[in-house]
C-alpha cells in the first residue's frame, strides 16, 4: 500500500521540521490530497495516525484537506470538473484533456503549541 | 547549529526567526508547503542525471504480476545485447529467480528484495547503483514489483516508464488502472499468441490505452513467439543512441 510509504515521508518532513524548533508540541499535520491524485486519503490518514501513535508527537491530529479536480481541453480550452480519470471534455468531446488541479499531495503545515 | 537545517537553536534571534514565541502556550502555524514526494523526486532526479551523463537509456518496466515482463526481458536482451551493454535491476518481494533468468540469458542483473514493500523508489535505486558498475553509453531495465498501482506514484530516474499488459488480463484493463497507464510512455500488449483462443479485441484495447494516454507508443508482441519484439528492439536502439 503506498499510502504507508507516504506516510512514513511525511513523517520524515515533520521530525526535521520539529526538531528546528526550541520544544513545543506537534498539535496538527495539514495535508492536501488531489481528488486524481492516485491516494486515498482515508488510508493515508490511517497509515499517519499508526506512525504518530508508536512517535513522540503521539498526541498529534491528521486534517486532510480534499482537493477538486479540475481539466483544461487542449482542443476548445474549457475548463471543466471530470467525473473520472480519463474523461472527455463536455463542450467538444475530445479526449486531449489535461490535470491542470487535483493531483496534488501536499504537506501543507503544522501546528505547534509553544511551551 | 541545527545539524538539519543550519538554524542556530540556542540563539533567541533564531528563535524570533522561526516566529517562534517561548513560554507563552500559543499555537504557531507553521507552513510547510511540501511535495509529499519530495524526497523521493529529488532522489529521481539525481538518478536521472547519472543515467545521462553516461548517457544510459533506463527503462522502468512496470504490471500486474505474471503479464510477462521478465519473459520480454530474457528476449530484449538477446537481440539488444549483441549492440549495446544490458543490465537489468529486479524488484521483487522474495527470491532471486528473476535475477538469475536475467543472467541466464546473457545480461548483468542485480536484484533486490523489497520484503513487504509493494514498489520500488528512487532511493532502492540510487542504492543499488552503488553496488553496480554499469557501463556508459548502455541500456539498464529496472523490472518494478509486480503492481499496477504503488508504482505509477514513485520516479525512479528513468528515460522511459513502459507498462506492459497482456491480452488475457481484458479489453479494459487500461481503463481500470488509469494512473499507471497515463504515466507511462509505451505499452507492451503481450502475449499475442493467444488472441486466437481468447474473445479479446485489439481494436478496443488500442482505443483504451489512447483514451487515457493519446501519446503512449504502442507495441504488440508475444515473448513466446518472438513476434514484435524486433520493432520494440529497434525502439528501443534508437531511444539509447540518440543524445540525451
Amino acid at each position: 500500500m503506498h499510502e504507508l510509504g507516504l506516510a512514513y515521508s511525511v513523517y520524515d518532513v515533520v521530525e526535521q521540521e520539529m526538531s528546528c524548533r526550541r520544544g513545543g508540541v506537534l498539535k496538527q499535520i495539514k495535508l492536501s490530497v488531489g481528488r486524481f491524485s492516485g491516494v486515498d486519503a482515508g488510508f493515508l490518514k490511517f497509515s499517519l495516525e499508526a506512525i504518530l501513535r508508536a512517535s513522540p508527537y503521539m498526541s498529534a491530529r491528521v486534517e486532510i484537506e480534499a482537493v477538486k479536480a479540475y481539466c483544461r481541453c487542449a482542443r476548445c480550452g474549457s475548463l471543466f470538473e471530470p467525473p473520472s480519470y480519463y474523461s472527455t471534455c463536455p463542450g467538444c468531446g475530445s479526449y486531449e484533456t489535461t490535470l491542470v488541479q487535483g493531483g496534488e499531495l501536499k504537506i501543507k503545515s503544522l501546528v505547534i503549541e509553544t511551551e | 547549529m541545527c545539524k538539519n537545517c543550519g538554524c542556530d537553536t540556542a540563539s533567541s534571534k533564531g528563535a524570533a526567526d522561526n516566529n517562534f514565541a517561548a513560554g507563552t502556550g500559543e499555537d504557531i502555524k507553521i507552513k510547510v508547503e511540501q511535495d509529499m514526494l519530495h524526497r523521493n523526486n529529488n532522489a529521481a532526479m539525481d538518478n536521472r542525471l547519472y543515467f545521462t551523463d553516461r548517457n544510459i537509456c533506463t527503462i522502468n518496466l512496470v504490471s500486474s504480476p505474471g503479464s510477462g515482463k521478465t519473459a520480454i526481458l530474457e528476449n530484449t536482451i538477446k537481440t539488444l545485447s549483441a549492440l549495446l551493454p544490458v543490465f537489468v535491476i529486479e524488484g521483487d518481494q522474495q527470491t532471486d529467480n528473476d535475477a538469475r533468468r536475467i543472467k541466464a540469458a546473457g545480461a548483468g542483473s542485480l536484484q533486490i528484495n523489497t520484503g513487504n514493500g509493494c514498489h520500488l523508489d528512487a532511493f532502492m535505486i540510487a542504492d543499488a547503483l552503488t553496488k553496480i558498475q554499469l557501463k556508459e553509453n548502455s541500456i539498464l531495465f529496472i523490472e518494478n514489483v509486480g503492481n499496477l498501482v504503488c508504482p505509477a506514484m514513485f520516479d525512479l530516474g528513468e528515460q522511459l516508464r513502459t507498462v506492459v499488459m497482456s491480452v488475457t488480463e481484458g479489453d479494459d484493463k487500461p481503463l481500470k488502472y488509469p494512473y499507471m497507464f497515463e504515466r507511462s510512455d509505451v505499452c507492451l500488449i503481450n502475449k499475442i499468441d493467444l488472441i486466437p483462443y481468447l474473445k479479446c479485441d485489439m481494436d478496443i484495447i488500442r482505443g483504451n490505452l489512447l483514451k487515457v494516454n493519446p501519446d503512449i507508443n504502442i507495441f504488440e508482441v508475444s515473448a513466446a513467439t518472438g513476434e514484435g519484439l524486433l520493432e520494440w528492439c529497434g525502439f528501443l536502439y534508437g531511444q539509447a543512441v540518440t543524445e540525451k
